[in-house]
């Protein structure tokens, strides 16, 4: 089956930012396939997208398994026929000082943070390639990639990886016919299940993320949906290669 | 909640309905492209250019020039919700040869002149609610992180430009204000400004752009897209960055 809607995969679609964004490209009318690996948890984001007219379906694979990759993007060959917007969402994080942080602890976050966007950077060009489309690539970074954070030894230098590697994914997509646009969309701090599961959720947990803003309120997960619809869409053809910042002046200085 | 978030989709297309944003540089270029897409999605743009033709004559190098185009807008709409600063202009030659007063006088333009209208601008913001709402967007150029032999002196200006727009964004964030600052970093745009620097026929000479990687240079209305996005509340978490549109021409 071909399908004449454009088509959205995005990664970790079922929590967290890949579910925003997985919500917010329903809404633009794209045809979402959610990936993830909770069956129970997929389903709800694709009955959370049909209920607002959207259309999606769930996918139920490992990003840091090559072989899932392979089959899904034979799946999305043979059924949708297209790829215009890859969203790698899916990633893991942990804080801890660098003296009690186990080798396996850091290479287990490298494989869930960056072979997770190599292998689906990797396999997204080749579905754009074999099925000529114009895509856009948005690689889920990090504010924790640009700037040192404390107690990220793992985490920073993985979302740092994500940031430099789309660069030169952005390069060798640009040749492809037609051209294909990779970026790396970078949060700051933003209010999710990310951050209460390793901090807590407390008045004074949402304090200290505000905190460290310029502009005083925290991020939600529909302020990096709405940089993933910008950067998905034609607005932004000529945008390639940029390590966009959405952190609320956190970085700035 | 202080601040405005939940989106209906149609923001996302008409993304600016009601604002009034005020353009610099608007009669020609990226300027007149912004000011003409703010008018098609639902906002009402206050076109000024040191030309005569547009809402206001507004030279940004005349204080009086600001304050008069910011009491009018205010006369007639009550308020100012967004600036695009985007007056420039194009100065090439080597630095060392470059007159004291050339140089000078670009940085007239592009500097001063984006610190007198955020200046004014913020002021007037902050008269119309506490904390104050705006967005502020400055015309920089991906000239002002990567270096341009031959072109020193617009180089050096665009990089003050994208600093401006780092320290202002933070410091109005800090101080409680939703007064947010972002720059637009362009590579090579087909403007008539453009086409006046380079020699003639460079800009339509598809060769010349052989070292972009998506092929080829932007046009004003690629620009006017991102500058759009930054005016609107579809960016209310962005302050104090620099959004690039040069087809990937700054990565190597």
């Amino acid at each position: 089956m071909m399908v004449a809607l454009k088509v959205a995969l995005v990664t970790g679609a079922t929590s967290g930012i890949g579910r925003a964004a997985a919500i917010r490209l329903g809404r633009e009318g794209y045809h979402v396939i959610c990936g993830g690996r909770n069956a129970e948890r997929g389903a709800e984001v694709v009955s959370a997208i049909e209920g607002e007219g959207g259309i999606a379906r769930f996918h139920a694979f490992d990003v840091m398994e090559e072989e899932d990759w392979a089959t899904l993007a034979q799946s999305i060959i043979s059924r949708e026929g297209r790829l215009d917007v890859l969203v790698n969402s899916a990633g893991g994080f942990f804080s801890k000082p660098l003296p009690d942080t186990s080798l396996e602890e850091f290479r287990g976050l490298w494989t869930m943070d960056v072979e997770s966007v190599v292998l689906g950077t990797k396999y997204g060009l080749r579905i754009m390639r074999d099925t000529r489309s114009a895509g856009s690539i948005i690689n889920i970074g990090s504010l924790a990639g640009l700037i040192g954070i404390e107690d990220c030894v793992a985490y920073s230098p993985a979302k740092a990886a994500v940031i430099q590697f789309s660069k030169v994914a952005a390069l060798e997509a640009a040749r492809l016919d037609p051209p294909v646009r990779v970026n790396s969309l970078n949060p700051g701090v933003i209010w999710s299940d990310m951050i209460t599961q390793s901090y807590g959720d407390s008045d004074e947990v949402r304090a200290f993320v505000m905190d460290g803003n310029a502009l005083q309120r925290v991020g939600e997960l529909e302020d990096i949906a709405n940089a993933v619809a910008y950067l998905a869409g034609p607005q932004s053809r000529l945008v390639t290669g940029t390590a966009m910042v959405v952190d609320g002046g956190r970085g700035a200085d | 909640m202080g601040y405005e978030l939940r989106l209906k989709i149609k923001d996302g297309v008409r993304a600016v309905d009601g604002k009034v944003i005020l353009v610099t540089g608007a009669a020609s270029g990226i300027g007149a492209a912004t000011a003409r897409m703010i008018k098609e999605r639902g906002g009402i743009a206050v076109a000024t250019d040191i030309q005569p033709g547009l809402d206001h004559v507004l030279d940004v190098r005349q204080p009086d020039h600001w304050d008069a185009a910011i009491e009018a807008t205010v006369a007639k709409y009550s308020r100012v919700d967004g600036l695009v600063s985007n007056a420039g202009t194009m100065s090439a030659g080597s630095i060392i040869d470059l007159k004291m007063d050339r140089f000078r006088a670009l940085n007239r333009i592009h500097v001063e002149g984006a610190f007198l209208g955020i200046q004014r601008v913020v002021a007037q913001m902050r008269k119309q609610s506490t904390p104050a709402y705006g967005s502020i967007v400055i015309t920089s150029s991906v000239m002002g992180q990567v270096p341009m032999p031959g072109l020193a002196s617009y180089a050096s200006a665009k990089a003050a430009l994208t600093n401006m727009a780092k320290s202002i964004g933070v410091e109005l964030g800090r101080k409680g204000d939703f007064i947010r600052v972002n720059a637009v970093a362009p590579g090579p745009v087909h403007t008539p400004l453009m086409v006046e620097a380079m020699p003639p026929g460079y800009m339509d000479d598809p060769a010349s752009f052989a070292d972009v990687p998506l092929g080829e240079a932007a046009n004003a209305d690629d620009v006017a897209e991102t500058i759009l996005f930054l005016l609107s509340n579809e960016s209310s978490f962005m302050t104090g960055g620099v959004s690039v549109i040069d087809g990937g021409w700054s990565l190597s």
